[in-house]
């Protein structure tokens, strides 16, 4: 089994393609997506009944190769220097199944 | 201004049902209204006006007057964001000064909905034309900002290097972006199936209309109280702004409307979309095209000042000033 990352993370909802386009320079063709997360944070509550996607959140996790992950590292720092959010990185075992990426 | 006016239209239920939801937050109630079902009602009513704007414009044809009124909305629309930005700019960085600039250069949908239900109460007609000024009013401010931040705003990034602007992204936005596609798309549809369209659709767009927009101002009065709070931060020059420039915006477009000789209800209705400010398709594309912005600024104002302010005292406000000059 090979050292895995598991990358989370939690961004405005506007910003999504843009940081999809981060994952597609690098290759990175599978991840999820959960939409409409509610907590609370540096930017006070985040609920997901406002009208407008503008302050909504969303989630998103993919698991690449280690080696991967170094490659994009860059891209995803300056992605949160811009545009602000959280990426949180776990190192994981995949029990079946090896992403592509 | 005659008091009657005010209470006309606060004693409107969907109106009124907009405070029972600023209400409810002040009063710590645990109303909500499930996530889904305020997009939902949005989608209604742009659907609801877009075919009873085209229907009407079936059966008045296309001409020079409605030309003008069309041509008078564009141009507000272009003017409000650049007198904004350089009265913003006096006071506060350029990037909030764009985006709010933005904002209040495009228009309110349900402002202008609210705005219709006012002149169907007090028996004034109003040309279903009106509904593609409001189609044709939310985009050209989305175009100026971006234009301003090209101009104004391109400061290096966290590398030193100046981020290049995705002008296809965030005219997609501007110009395809959901609120816009559908109401002319439903206007079109509303245009080609005329009469007989419209009454078969009738029952659900139009019956309902009143209950529907009464379930979507219930939800906007919770949504509105919840981002007060934001004001604190915004300060004493930004809240006379979102106060003061609806009604500045309104004076202008009247004046227009007055020399051009366009009628009663539509120069009402020009001067109601010139003062509102968008709280949907602008914020997002200026999240995309200015995130140096806050949003925690330009939304608030838009939300909790400028359209309770719009459709509590701005409609009868500018009723008033319609009927001084129109009679």
């Amino acid at each position: 089994m090979k050292n895995m990352k598991k990358v989370e993370l939690i961004i405005e909802s506007v910003y999504l393609k843009r940081l999809l386009n981060v994952f597609k320079k690098h290759d990175i063709s599978g991840y999820t997506i959960i939409k409409d997360i509610e907590g609370y944070g540096g930017h006070g509550l985040k609920t997901t009944d406002d009208l407008t996607d503008v302050g909504s959140n969303i989630y998103i996790f993919t698991v690449c190769e280690d080696t991967k992950y170094q490659e994009m590292d860059k891209d995803i720092r300056s992605f949160l220097k811009t545009y602000g959010g959280k990426c949180i990185l776990i190192d994981v075992m995949l029990l079946l199944g090896t992403p592509k990426h | 201004m005659n008091i009657d006016l005010i209470l006309q239209n606060m004693l409107n239920p969907p109106v009124l049902f907009f405070f029972l939801g600023m209400l409810a937050v002040f009063l710590k109630s645990e109303l909500t209204i499930p996530q889904p079902l305020p997009k939902l009602f949005s989608l209604y009513l742009l659907i609801a006006i877009g075919l009873h704007g085209g229907y009407e414009l079936s059966q008045s044809g296309f001409n020079l007057y409605i030309f003008e009124a069309l041509l008078i909305a564009v141009f507000m629309s272009m003017i409000v964001p650049v007198y904004s930005f350089f009265i913003l700019r006096t006071k506060i960085d350029v990037y909030n000064s764009i985006a709010i600039a933005a904002t209040f250069g495009s228009i309110s949908a349900v402002t202008f909905i609210t705005g219709i239900t006012y002149l169907d109460t007090v028996g004034v007609e109003y040309g279903g034309f009106m509904v593609a000024s409001m189609a044709l009013m939310e985009s050209p401010a989305i175009v100026i900002g971006l234009v301003f931040a090209a101009l104004f705003a391109k400061s290096p990034n966290s590398d030193g290097e100046v981020e290049k602007t995705d002008w296809k992204e965030i005219l997609r936005e501007a110009f395809l972006n959901p609120s816009v596609f559908l109401l002319v798309g439903a206007l079109i549809i509303g245009i080609l199936t005329a009469e007989k369209g419209w009454h078969s659709m009738e029952p659900l767009f139009g019956t309902l209309f009143k209950g529907m927009l009464a379930f979507f101002l219930l939800d906007m009065g919770l949504v509105a109280a919840r981002k007060i709070h934001e004001l604190k931060k915004v300060g004493f020059f930004l809240i006379g702004f979102a106060l003061i420039m609806p009604m500045v915006n309104a004076s202008v477009a009247v004046a227009i409307a007055y020399v051009f000789d366009i009628e009663k209800g539509d120069a009402f209705l020009l001067a109601l979309l010139s003062a509102s400010a968008s709280y949907i398709a602008v914020p997002a594309a200026m999240r995309l095209s200015v995130p140096e912005a806050n949003p925690g600024i330009y939304l608030p104002l838009s939300l909790a000042v400028t359209f309770p302010f719009n459709i509590s005292l701005g409609i009868p406000l500018y009723y008033f000033m319609i009927t001084t000059f129109w009679g």
